[in-house]
């Protein structure tokens, strides 16, 4: 089949082409002309942090498209978008929040095969006005298969999301998002949590624009890089003329395992507005010297507070998971990176701990 | 008589400051001890420096924990042979959630260990008595809490390895009436729920009102001036630090 070289997570402020972060290259099957779909959804023009044409593919590929409507008021917390890496299924969601509606969401690409397989998923959301959206992403795959995650969101006025993004490995997983906060006092709360190893590749945009007046986001990535991994991250927040009383704020951490990683990040703010706060930060390295002071304290060593902090990723994304098949694409790589003793202590904590998280 | 910690001449400091000066202190186990001095008296870093903290160098002098000289030990083997230290600022790890923190501290501990199950009731019975959300459990440590709710994870941790040495630094700074009132349970429930030593770092004495103080003892300047009962804490917080030439006044709310 021919393939067309498209670009992926490009930026909205790029830098120099030689530090090669501006976007990420990947090959695609290229769609026959004859077979291209209009794309007459009401959400076709929410951006998303792939980038147009990584969806406009994504939208023309999708095996399987779905709308699903939540109405005003309602709560739904079962919302699963289930992709198999192996079967190198995709997808295209398009989800639409009624005012003041409350919505959980999991996404999900999973498999294990050490097969070349491509799967995509296109998820583009529309909060209205005082909706709450609960959205986590799971990405655990094999180490020669690619999986490309879309996702697009605008938060109409008072409308909040908490977004979750987990990805413990594929050779390549592409994930970019983006949100457009155009009501007042909309908000959103974005965390990466990542687990690169071997030689797996991850590539992410995270790009927010915040356009209501006192909006706020905030960006926080932390995860491990450890063997031959590589990691490429830009985070952009844009606070656009007219977004008076709006913060944003990024962080990322970063824990180095190993000497062969490649990492790469560009943490952007973007501002034209006066009355608004912004910051960024990055910690990248080992883990801080007043951090292993605590966990000394504590009676660990840099070893194993460094394993803690590796092990941590499987723990928190486990905690997160809603259903068995999330919870085994993480046991998996709990299994293959830890053992199986400790892959079983990590199940029965999480098991002992179920509902906890529910009072947060 | 074996005490359970014995600080026998220590002077002590930065690598460019010295700090603590010829201090002796014992303290024997089963016991209340209070640490009071005004701002810069060093109180905090020989908290620190009982703990290892590798920040600060031991010029000369000894520490002893158990019989057993510690000056040389790692802060993580200290704290395996049973010192804990309650940071007035604990430092925040993104990416570990408040569960997996506590599990793994736990386990390192051969005579703490449990089942998942039973460590979870352990937790559940904790949280309770900290009046302390679960839902905190599952988020990172540390992070985003307030002040007060930071203190709380500090006591939970406290209960939880039931140390036999807590040296708590300050613990009540900045917090409000309700938390304060939450630290104190969770001291008089260590002391009630084991046998272990409290040593008490604090400028307030609204902390020890639930306590029964066995020893104060008063660092000026890097120096221990005094050594007394309970009545001291009283009489400090009547008059100050005056008698000892400084002048600051103690805080009572």
């Amino acid at each position: 089949m021919p393939t067309i070289t498209t670009k992926l997570n490009t930026p909205p402020a790029q830098t120099w082409n030689y530090l090669k972060i501006n976007d990420v290259s990947v090959e695609l099957p290229q769609i026959d002309g004859d077979s291209l779909t209009e794309d007459d959804s009401q959400l076709a023009n929410i951006a998303c942090g792939c980038g147009e044409g990584a969806a406009r593919w994504m939208f023309q590929i999708a095996a399987n498209r779905r709308t699903i409507e939540i109405e005003p008021g309602d709560s739904e917390e079962n919302i699963l978008v289930d992709i198999d890496v192996d079967q190198a299924e995709r997808s295209c969601v398009d989800l639409i929040v009624g005012e003041g509606a409350q919505v959980k969401v999991l996404v999900i690409a999973h498999g294990q095969e050490d097969e070349e397989n491509l799967s995509s998923a296109l998820l583009r959301i529309l909060c209205k006005a005082d909706s709450k959206l609960e959205l986590t992403e799971l990405v655990s795959a094999g180490a020669s298969s690619t999986h490309l995650s879309g996702i697009g969101m605008e938060l109409e006025q008072g409308a909040h999301a908490e977004v979750k993004q987990y990805s413990l490995g594929a050779g390549l997983s592409s994930m970019g998002l983006a949100a457009n906060l155009v009501g007042s006092n909309s908000s959103l709360e974005l965390a990466l949590r990542y687990m690169s190893r071997k030689q797996e590749k991850l590539d992410v945009n995270h790009a927010v624009w915040q356009r209501g007046t006192s909006t706020k986001a905030t960006i926080d990535a932390s995860g491990v890089l450890a063997d031959h991994a590589e990691k490429n991250y830009r985070a952009t927040i844009d606070l656009v003329q007219g977004c008076k009383g709006s913060a944003g704020s990024e962080q990322e951490t970063v824990l180095v395992w190993g000497d062969d990683v490649i990492n790469r990040t560009l943490p952007t703010i973007m501002c034209s507005e006066d009355d608004v706060a912004g910051d960024h930060g990055a910690t990248i390295g080992s883990v801080s010297a007043e951090q292993i002071e605590y966990l000394a304290a504590r009676g660990l060593s840099q070893d194993e507070a460094e394993l803690l902090i590796a092990r941590s990723v499987l723990d928190d994304a486990l905690f997160h998971m809603s259903n068995e098949t999330s919870r085994e694409a993480v046991l998996r790589v709990a299994r293959d990176m830890l053992g199986e003793e400790e892959a079983a202590e990590l199940a029965e904590t999480s098991a002992a701990l179920e509902g906890a998280g529910s009072n947060e | 008589m074996k005490h359970l910690l014995t600080i026998s001449g220590l002077n002590a400091g930065t690598e460019d400051k010295s700090i603590l000066h010829d201090v002796d202190l014992y303290l024997d186990a089963n016991q209340t001890h209070v640490l009071m001095g005004p701002n810069g008296a060093g109180k905090s870093t020989l908290g620190r420096i009982i703990m290892g903290d590798p920040a600060y160098q031991v010029e000369s002098g000894s520490i002893e924990f158990d019989g057993q000289d510690i000056s040389e030990d790692s802060p993580e083997k200290r704290s395996l042979a049973g010192i804990f230290l309650s940071y007035q600022a604990p430092v925040e790890i993104p990416g570990v959630p408040l569960y997996s923190f506590l599990r793994t501290i736990t386990q390192k501990r051969p005579e703490l260990k449990a089942s998942a199950r039973q460590f979870r009731i352990r937790v559940n019975e904790i949280c309770e008595q900290l009046d302390m959300d679960p839902g905190y459990l599952t988020r990172e440590l540390n992070v985003g809490f307030s002040g007060g709710e930071k203190k709380k994870i500090e006591m939970l941790q406290l209960l939880l390895l039931q140390p036999r040495l807590a040296i708590l630094d300050e613990t009540d700074s900045g917090l409000d009436v309700d938390a304060l009132s939450v630290v104190s349970r969770g001291m008089q429930a260590y002391r009630e729920s084991c046998d272990g030593t409290l040593l008490v770092i604090t400028h307030n004495t609204r902390i020890l009102e639930r306590l029964h103080v066995d020893h104060t003892h008063v660092m000026v300047h890097g120096r221990m001036v005094e050594r007394g009962g309970s009545e001291l804490i009283g009489r400090i917080d009547a008059e100050g630090f005056e008698r000892y030439g400084v002048h600051e006044e103690v805080s009572a709310s």
